[in-house]
């Protein structure tokens, strides 16, 4: 009996060994469309970090997206090899053990040796070097416009300012509104797998009120 | 089966009498005319043809919407305050009949609708480029599946309640529907410290048929590729959420003591 109990832990626990080898455990939560995100692709995510303790540490919402270049080494380890292959509209919980995030160092919330559980969602993939967006014809001095991400420069008060545009309060809506242009499912080759899971979802609500509505006849409770 | 042709064919040539087409021609005229229109306002800007897609496609969208509304909302009331259901029931016609004629009587108006409206888009827009160009009746075809299903669930709430209350449900169901669950996330649910009312939010999105996967005018409008398999895929879509709805205003109407 005994070693037959040992027997199950150890074909129980291989998973779990062999996750912990691996070192970062990915659950896929939602899945998404299109092409997988490459090397040198420049990743908008939302994410929600806690550690294992249940902590959370900080939040990028869809209000104010987190961007970074992927194979680079901009982010923690761990962080980078759970964006790695997710597609647009897809949500991953990437678990990542110590020595793949902040290791045995404090940082901020973190405390040392932590277990890091990012809830990610990958909301674009951007091939986008700076846009060279230059309004140097519409401001006249080429020189005080900086070459950087036109996103970025909407969230800053001067490049605004100098367009008079102070109306601009919430500069995170346009960037939304043109991602969202620009991540319909139809876009993408397999965006019908989306439909079709919406699909399936109705048809098991419509089976279910079949069934009820059947037997709501059969007790006559109403009549069809 | 012969019993649901003619009670449909009856309450199509009853919409029909009550001159819910004129609309269309109406419509019609004017998108014939768009084009040139917008050319003339363009000054010579060689994107009128975009921009007269862009704003025909929206005009058909609302209509559709709207006819879809006005229609569903007031057929059934109309039979039971004029009591000209009862005459109908008498007969050996089930209950869900009555729903099923009444529903397929407005798709017909619809369809034959979205057709003309789309014909005279066509028309014109060829008239001014010298192309007929059809694929924009791939965004009439996802319109007219958008437009049926909120006919349906408005149709469902009529059998309970007044057609003003009806058309409101539908008006309801057509907005929320139709903003995209990013842009639910992005204005109630992130925007929100309470999560009992982000959770409402997300879960009455989820409860209400996606509206936004019909929005095939960008593709057509800007000329984008995409997969054929798409359409095909919202029409089945649109075909589940029509039967989920019919079924349930058959139960609701099944219920009430007439």
């Amino acid at each position: 009996m005994r070693q037959f109990l040992l027997v199950a832990f150890l074909v129980c626990s291989t998973p779990l060994l062999a996750g912990a080898q691996e070192g970062v455990a990915i659950k896929v939560l939602a899945e998404g469309v299109g092409p997988e995100i490459e090397t040198g692709q420049v990743a908008v995510v939302s994410y929600r970090l806690k550690t294992s303790k249940d902590v959370l540490v900080e939040v990028r919402s869809v209000r104010d997206p987190f961007r970074f270049e992927v194979g680079s080494r901009s982010v923690v380890s761990g962080f980078a090899t759970g964006v790695a292959g997710m597609k647009v509209g897809e949500r991953r919980e990437v678990t990542v053990p110590p020595n793949l995030g902040y290791g045995d160092r404090d940082s901020g919330l973190v405390p040392a040796n932590s277990v890091l559980i990012f809830d990610i969602e990958l909301l674009q993939i951007s091939n986008e070097e700076p846009l060279g967006f230059s309004p140097a014809s519409t401001l006249g001095d080429s020189s005080t416009v900086p070459t950087e991400d036109l996103s970025e420069l909407m969230r800053k008060d001067d490049f605004l300012n100098a367009r008079h545009a102070h109306d601009v309060t919430k500069p995170a809506m346009f960037e939304f509104l043109i991602r969202d242009f620009f991540t319909k499912p139809w876009r993408y080759a397999d965006g019908h797998t989306v439909v079709w899971r919406s699909t399936a979802r109705a048809f098991l609500v419509l089976s279910l009120v079949l069934m009820v509505a059947l037997m709501g006849v059969r007790r006559g409770y109403w009549i069809l | 089966m012969k019993a649901l042709a003619s009670l449909t064919k009856l309450y199509f040539l009853g919409n029909v009498r009550r001159q819910a087409h004129l609309a269309t021609l109406f419509l019609g005229v004017i998108l014939l005319m768009l084009p040139a229109y917008v050319n003339a306002f363009s000054l010579g800007i060689n994107a009128f043809e975009r921009v007269s897609k862009d704003f025909g496609l929206t005009l058909i969208n609302y209509f559709a919407i709207a006819m879809s509304i006005l229609l569903a909302s007031g057929s059934i009331p109309r039979d039971i305050e004029n009591r000209s259901l009862y005459p109908i029931l008498a007969r050996p016609i089930h209950r869900y009949q009555y729903i099923l004629a009444h529903f397929l009587a407005i798709v017909a108006l619809l369809s034959l609708s979205l057709t003309f409206l789309g014909i005279c888009m066509s028309v014109s827009l060829a008239a001014m480029t010298q192309t007929l160009d059809l694929s924009l009746f791939t965004a009439v075809i996802a319109t007219f599946g958008q437009a049926a299903i909120v006919a349906s669930v408005t149709m469902a709430a009529s059998t309970v309640a007044s057609p003003a209350l009806a058309g409101t449900v539908g008006v309801f169901v057509f907005l929320i529907g139709s903003l995209p669950g990013a842009f639910v996330r992005f204005f109630l649910v992130e925007d929100r410290d309470s999560q009992l009312s982000a959770n409402l939010a997300t879960a009455l999105k989820a409860a209400l048929p996606n509206l936004s996967l019909f929005a095939m005018k960008d593709a057509v409008v800007h000329h984008v590729d995409y997969n054929p398999a798409y359409v095909p895929a919202i029409m089945v879509y649109a075909v589940v959420w029509v039967a989920l709805s019919v079924l349930v205003a058959a139960v609701l109407f099944g219920r009430r003591d007439l």
